[in-house]
């Protein structure tokens, strides 16, 4: 059995420069047997340029790495995978339409003695016998395509299970898990504690250090800050520590008086994703609607923008009746949806700042037949420099900005439409502590202006913190709504777990 | 250091190693023309030679940029112009009247001919969601099918002499009538790509068309614009063909596609979509037809430039792969 005071990775002096930047600047971290550590640090702070030196993805410039005490060097992701480390990636590296034991045991197949042909007895009772200890219970034939993200994410685990990994590296796991698939992850993440396997925490909520951490490590702009006990920290000292600044307030909300109604839906029902949904928007407030994942809260916010279609149901925008068959039609009549992926659904990543920025309204720029190109990027540089936008011209590709600022460039796209009702569909997801309250405070401007904003969010402190009324919503259909003044988390997750059901005022 | 450097430059743009191969063409091909005892590759009337020839295939590839940006691609190029060259040759053969105004109803059927399949082939893209693939692919052999049977698999001719006016007419007594159409469809190019909502649209879909959809790019249009505009585009490039040959042969443009598919992405527009501009195809164009000339020009027949035209290709994505590799370590 290994000393708890023997350290199980120690990473010294890691530098690593990229043209022009110091990515890493001697940055240390220290990993013991049986320690969740996390690693915090706002987008660009360096934490997966170290990880990916770690796995042997990218080569560090200077340092040394030591492996139970052994100095080691890690040039390729194979080499990694051999010293014990395995890396679980917010996206996953599993192949869609193989099965889970396939999957887990890809590249290493059991061979019938020496035979080139896979044992598949043994490759389905071995894959069994690693689920196990994640407390996976499903078929192992299962094509992973028709696994919840959650269940992927376990596939994920018992894979690096499998190949005896004694380091495993998580990368955001938690943002794309609902409640209750999160305490299944934790209930995991503490058994392989338990079996002296070290773990690397990656995490935008703080809350879940204190949950799952034994010690933090503190990245800011390629610098190591500190390591600490979770326990001696408090939330306020992480977030300086990241930010280096006080930040003034995490969720900025101002009330603003309540206009006129701007968008009210009436028993919308699209088969098999929700029924009969009714509420109201009205300019000046932000009304929440949360829910566990899955809840159909997105398949809502797609209905209404006319990405989806829909079966019944009415929809008003500013008291009249619209039919919206279309996302056009939508942006016609001033709806804006902000997705939850904005790389993959909001942004083209190709595409310059100012070209995504004029996309939805490119009549706007429109003289004759032509585009005004100067025009439009008139417009785009007001943008970048009204939400503050960091780049480094309005002539750079989208790919290239950190969340935080693709997300704005998302929003400075809808703001050039005119839209007076915007759905922001999870805005802060994977966007650091400073950037969220920046978009918070956008938010407040917006409101100020007279926008109407739905917010669908299933980060519950964020809800609570800015939304003016909350709706929930439970397996389709809406289980009660709360007034800012009302709403706690405990009423919100009785709520979205079907636990109370409240009649909608 | 400096002959990383040194790449960086060369292949930081893709015009720099598509100008520089360009040059060097010519010079290869002026030393292998010498040294046979036939100088004078690198001249003025070579050049107008190269773009007499590149200026059917250019009209194509202007299209099929178009088609390639958007994500998509058209096998159907080569059987269309085939099939366009053949109906304009009937109608004015029928019509058995030689004066310019029923040449000109002539050509507008051939034109037409190329709108029409255009359509049928954009809207199953657009409309029925069918892969570009298999769409273009079907009409590939179904249009050369019809211009053999339309024809009984003989071309039509003799043509009447106003005709021949497109592909063997000069403007100003210098500069072949083709090349003043060729130009000016790159013209039309160049502004729909750079200064237009379509354009816009075409590189957004391209890129990302979940995310064009959900920014209200009307997505349908597009698609079925694009193919309308390739497939006319090569209607028209088939007409100045049949005009040239003097004949409407259903022969004709078998394999047009590989060439002009290779000109747009040696040019550096992406199979996968969203990226590639018109100077590129120009350029893409020049680089391969020059190629083409060069080798006729010291003798080398068809079997070797297909051997060569296939090693262009792989050069140039390999250049492509550096470029990113290139652009990655930059970051």
């Amino acid at each position: 059995m290994p000393s708890h005071d023997n350290l199980l990775l120690e990473m010294k002096h890691i530098t690593k420069r990229f043209p022009g930047v110091l990515a890493l600047d001697k940055v240390k971290l220290e990993l013991r047997y049986g320690e969740v550590h996390c690693l915090v640090g706002e987008n660009g702070a360096g934490k997966s340029t170290l990880m990916k030196i770690l796995a042997g993805a990218v080569p560090m410039d200077d340092g040394e790495i030591y492996i139970e005490g052994k100095k080691v060097e890690i040039t390729s992701p194979f080499q990694a995978q051999q010293l014990g480390i395995s890396m679980i990636y917010q996206e996953f590296n599993l192949i869609p339409y193989l099965s889970v034991a396939e999957n887990i045991f890809l590249g290493r197949e059991p061979k019938k003695g020496k035979t080139p042909f896979i044992d598949w007895k043994r490759m389905y009772k071995d894959a069994e016998d690693v689920l196990n200890l994640v407390g996976l219970k499903i078929d192992v034939r299962t094509p992973v395509v028709e696994l919840s993200v959650a269940q992927q994410q376990m596939v994920e685990i018992a894979k690096a299970l499998s190949i005896k990994a004694k380091i495993i590296v998580m990368d955001e796991p938690s943002a794309t898990l609902t409640d209750h698939e999160l305490k299944t992850l934790f209930d995991i993440i503490r058994t392989l504690r338990r079996q002296d396997l070290g773990i690397i925490y990656i995490s935008h909520r703080l809350e879940e250090l204190y949950e799952i951490g034994n010690r933090v490590t503190v990245m800011r702009d390629g610098q190591y800050i500190g390591t600490f006990e979770i326990c001696d920290v408090t939330r306020e000292d992480i977030i300086r520590m990241m930010v280096g600044r006080e930040l003034t307030e995490e969720y900025p909300k101002v009330i603003f008086k309540r206009g006129p109604e701007r968008l009210r839906v009436e028993n919308l029902t699209r088969k098999g994703a929700f029924e009969n949904i009714s509420f109201s928007v009205h300019a000046g407030e932000i009304v929440g609607l949360t829910g566990l994942v899955g809840a159909g809260r997105t398949e809502v916010a797609r209905a209404i923008f006319g990405a989806d279609p829909l079966d019944k149901g009415k929809i008003y925008v500013d008291g009249s009746e619209v039919k919206i068959r279309s996302p056009q039609e939508a942006i016609y009549h001033g709806i804006g949806l902000l997705t939850e992926d904005r790389k993959n659904q909001g942004l083209v990543l190709s595409m310059t700042v100012r070209e995504n920025t004029t996309l939805a309204n490119l009549k706007r720029v429109t003289k004759w037949l032509f585009l005004n190109i100067p025009e439009e990027k008139r417009v785009s540089k007001k943008f970048v420099e009204e939400l503050q936008i960091r780049t480094p011209s309005i002539e750079q590709i989208a790919q290239n900005l950190s969340g935080g600022n693709q997300q704005k460039v998302v929003l400075a796209k809808w703001l050039f439409t005119n839209s007076k009702i915007l759905i922001f569909d999870e805005p802060t997801r994977g966007i650091d502590v400073g950037a969220k309250a920046e978009i918070f405070k956008l938010m407040n401007q917006l409101l100020e202006r007279g926008v109407a904003i739905l917010m669908i969010s299933s980060e519950l402190p964020e809800v609570l913190g800015m939304c003016d009324r909350i709706l929930v919503m439970h397996e389709g259909r809406l289980a009660g709504e709360l007034s800012r003044e009302e709403a706690t988390q405990e009423k919100i997750m009785q709520l979205a777990t079907g636990y109370i059901k409240k009649n909608v005022a | 250091m400096w002959l990383k450097s040194w790449l960086k430059l060369i292949f930081s743009r893709t015009w720099v190693p598509l100008t520089i191969t360009l040059i060097l063409e010519f010079i290869a091909f002026e030393i292998l023309g010498s040294l046979q005892g036939q100088p004078g590759f690198a001249s003025l009337s070579t050049t107008i030679l190269i773009l007499n020839q590149l200026s059917i295939f250019g009209i194509m590839a202007v299209g099929m940029n178009l088609v390639i940006i958007s994500g998509g691609i058209d096998l159907s190029i080569g059987s269309i112009s085939a099939i366009s060259g053949v109906i304009s040759a009937l109608v004015t053969v029928h019509l058995h009247i030689d004066s310019p105004i029923y040449i000109l109803i002539s050509y507008i059927a051939g034109v037409a001919i190329g709108l029409i399949t255009g359509s049928i082939i954009g809207s199953l893209i657009a409309f029925i969601e069918i892969p570009p693939f298999i769409v273009t692919l079907a009409f590939m052999s179904l249009l050369r099918g019809l211009a053999n049977i339309i024809t009984a698999g003989k071309p039509i001719s003799p043509l009447p002499e106003n005709f021949l006016f497109l592909g063997r007419g000069q403007f100003l007594n210098t500069i072949p009538i083709s090349i003043v159409i060729f130009i000016l469809v790159f013209l039309w190019g160049y502004l729909v790509l750079n200064y237009t909502r379509l354009g816009r649209h075409i590189y957004a879909i391209g890129g990302n068309e979940v995310s064009a959809k959900l920014s209200g790019v009307p997505i349908r249009k597009t698609k079925l614009l694009v193919y309308i505009a390739c497939s006319g585009l090569s209607a028209l490039a088939g007409i100045i063909l049949a005009s040239r040959m003097g004949s409407g042969s259903p022969k004709v443009g078998i394999g047009d596609e590989l060439a002009v598919i290779a000109s747009v992405v040696i040019g550096g527009t992406s199979l996968s979509g969203g990226k590639g501009t018109i100077w590129g195809t120009l350029l893409g164009l020049c680089v391969v037809f020059t190629l083409n000339t060069g080798l006729n020009w010291i003798g080398v027949e068809t079997f070797g430039q297909q051997v060569t035209l296939g090693l262009v290709i792989l050069t140039a994505i390999l250049v492509d792969k550096i470029q990113a590799k290139l652009k990655t370590s930059n970051e």
